[in-house]
């Protein structure tokens, strides 16, 4: 049972990093957007994989569902599904940006060198223990001042987007 | 099983903030089409309703709601300074609002809401809720700075100001992220015990996550190299919500940078003394040379906010100690000046147009005699001239920097202060020494634009002369934090 639930992480794990690669290396925006639907589902079924549903769940709910429909919507409002072409004069930009990415991937490596990996200790990833923590005294306060939040983000998308009186 | 008992009281003076504005936006739905809903003086009833709370509950102690939202003295500080400042903007704005034809509800809605989320970033001591406070106040700015949506130069603010402003939260985010790694907690007494006795991985981890929040915040505070969206929102935005940005987002960003940097890192002082010291030495000397160069009053004051956030850096370097209580009197006095600053030239529109170049000003003096003496001691004090707040605050800033033995951030600051008083005393020589041209194309000054300009110009004065009070209240509010 563990060496099956080991494959099947390798395989998502290995989907999601691929896939996420895809999406970079698009230059197509609609491909890159399913990519990074691969992406989410495969690192949903990671979330699975460790016992906890609920953040499974959410990942589909919020991110490829949801997102990824915003992504989709504004995609096709700006009518992108020719491939972007690649910007000449940006050649210096984009030598100093490897060179930078391939020095942040080397600092990243002699961190994860250096760490000695700690076997992780098990806790109840469970949807029920996600919700005594989610609405204890604690996140009270979050909890409402995300309403505050959302009430604010609609507020002034309307006052943004609406036609003049 | 029973529900936990949570006590609301000390988030009161939020609630309150939060259901005016839910009442503005209802009041906005039940009139007419076209008109506007009396929505300063609901804000101004809901400000003073919470400024009420916030004695009350400091006559009461403070207390907290579920050991996030803690009101304790440093907070119940910055409950009152934000406050005020929210009293000042909502007095500044129904004028201007009216001049420039953007009047309505939803206007002081996204104020309130923005106020809260202010409230709630000096007052968590827990970083998720720290960072849902931050956007709160954010989102509403957002909005607020693209209001003037003819113009485009704010639909550039209301861009910039979010794609700046959503970048520097993902910084935050992701230093947030590898602080949990790094010690298993988001409470911020939690991560500072943890910090305490580091092994060698979760330093290296919670370093990086030091950084990242460093940029996080330097972004919210405008400091270089960070401030490149500075100039264009402050000048784009409504001018009455660049004075709630300047005074009000500065305070709570600050507020919120000394608690997390005072009570979760700590241990980590000897690491991000000298980067906050380096920004804190960029900010002062590029913020200052960057007013030097422009001709625009909005852009000054922002380069001058920029350099602002420069001295007020060089004194969180010194902040485990005497360093707090300084930026704590020095955000009063800043506020004070930034709202009467922006406030005076918000107050001056007329059908859409506000004074914004020099020969704007000229000859102020003998227009508008009231206003260009009030704009002078705003002027004044921003240089740090003696006998204004502004030269107060300068002064317990520099000191806390010697004391700490950054001695030399202390004489960049002064330099640097001599530098400013070109660019601000030039405008103060407009005001007084020059004819004014042309007609008087400005707004006699509304009375409640004259009386926030007034409250704001008697602060300046009376912390410059008799600093005591503010300064006993500023110093128990930062020995709380400890």
């Amino acid at each position: 049972m563990e060496l099956f639930e080991a494959i099947l992480f390798y395989v998502f794990a290995g989907l999601s990093l691929l896939s996420a690669v895809v999406m970079v290396a698009q230059r197509n925006p609609l491909y890159s957007a399913f990519a990074l639907l691969v992406t989410i589902c495969s690192l949903s079924a990671i979330f699975g994989l460790l016992g906890s549903p609920f953040i499974a769940a959410l990942q589909i709910v919020v991110y490829a569902g949801a997102i990824m429909v915003l992504f989709l919507f504004v995609l096709m409002l700006l009518r992108v599904g020719r491939e972007e072409p690649e910007p000449g004069r940006q050649r210096v930009l984009k030598t100093v940006a490897i060179g930078l990415g391939a020095l942040l991937l080397a600092q990243l490596g002699a961190v994860i060198a250096g760490i000695r990996p700690q076997v992780a200790r098990g806790f109840d990833a469970s949807t029920r223990s996600m919700a005594r923590v989610l609405f204890s005294p604690q996140y009270v306060y979050v909890f409402e001042a995300t309403s505050i939040l959302i009430v604010g983000a609609l507020v002034g998308a309307v006052v943004l987007a609406r036609k003049e009186p | 099983m029973t529900p936990p008992v949570v006590d609301v009281l000390p988030a009161i003076p939020a609630l309150i903030l939060a259901v005016t504005g839910l009442a503005v936006l209802l009041a906005q739905a039940f009139t007419p089409r076209g008109q506007a809903a009396p929505g300063a003086p609901f804000s101004l009833a809901g400000l003073l309703a919470a400024l009420v709370a916030v004695y009350l509950l400091a006559a009461r102690g403070g207390g907290d709601l579920g050991g996030t939202y803690v009101v304790d003295a440093f907070s119940l500080y910055f409950h009152a300074l934000i406050i005020g400042v929210g009293l000042v903007v909502v007095l500044l704005s129904p004028s201007y609002l009216r001049a420039t034809g953007i009047d309505r509800g939803e206007y002081y809605t996204l104020v309130l809401f923005s106020l809260v989320g202010m409230l709630g970033l000096v007052s968590c001591r827990e970083l998720v809720s720290l960072f849902v406070s931050l956007e709160v106040m954010s989102v509403a700015l957002y909005a607020l700075a693209g209001l003037h949506r003819a113009r485009p130069e704010s639909q550039e603010a209301a861009l910039k100001y979010f794609i700046t402003g959503a970048f520097s939260s993902g910084f935050l985010l992701y230093g947030i992220a590898l602080l949990y790694g790094a010690s298993g907690s988001t409470s911020l007494v939690a991560v500072g015990a943890a910090l305490r006795t580091p092994g060698p991985a979760t330093a290296a981890l919670a370093t990086m996550g030091t950084g990242l929040l460093l940029v996080g915040f330097g972004f919210k505070v405008a400091s270089v190299p960070f401030h490149m969206w500075a100039p264009d929102v402050y000048e784009g935005a409504p001018t009455t919500i660049t004075a709630l940005m300047s005074a009000g987002v500065k305070a709570a960003a600050f507020g919120a940078l000394l608690r997390v940097f005072g009570q979760a890192l700590p241990a980590l002082a000897a690491s991000w003394q000298p980067a906050v010291a380096a920004l804190a030495v960029v900010t002062m000397v590029v913020g200052n040379l960057g007013a030097l160069a422009q001709s625009n009053l909005k852009r000054m004051l922002a380069y001058s906010s920029v350099a602002h956030a420069g001295y007020l850096l060089a004194a969180v370097v010194a902040a485990p100690g005497i360093g707090v209580e300084a930026v704590l009197f020095y955000l009063v006095a800043y506020a004070a000046v930034n709202l009467g600053g922006f406030g005076a030239l918000a107050a001056l529109a007329r059908q859409g147009r506000e004074p914004l170049s020099l020969d704007d000003v000229a000859g102020l003096a003998s227009r508008r005699p009231a206003l260009a003496a009030a704009l002078a001691v705003y002027l004044i004090s921003l240089t740090g001239v003696p006998v204004s707040a502004g030269f107060v605050g300068k002064f317990f800033l520099f000191r806390a920097a010697v004391n700490a033995g950054w001695t030399s951030l202390a004489v960049i600051g002064v330099l640097m202060s001599v530098v400013s008083a070109y660019y601000y005393l030039r405008v103060v020589v407009a005001m007084y020494m020059r004819e004014p041209l042309g007609e008087d194309a400005w707004a006699p000054v509304p009375p409640s634009a004259g009386l926030a300009l007034g409250l704001s110009a008697a602060v300046v004065l009376a912390l410059g002369v008799h600093p005591e009070p503010v300064l006993t209240w500023a110093r128990l509010a930062a020995r709380s934090l400890l």
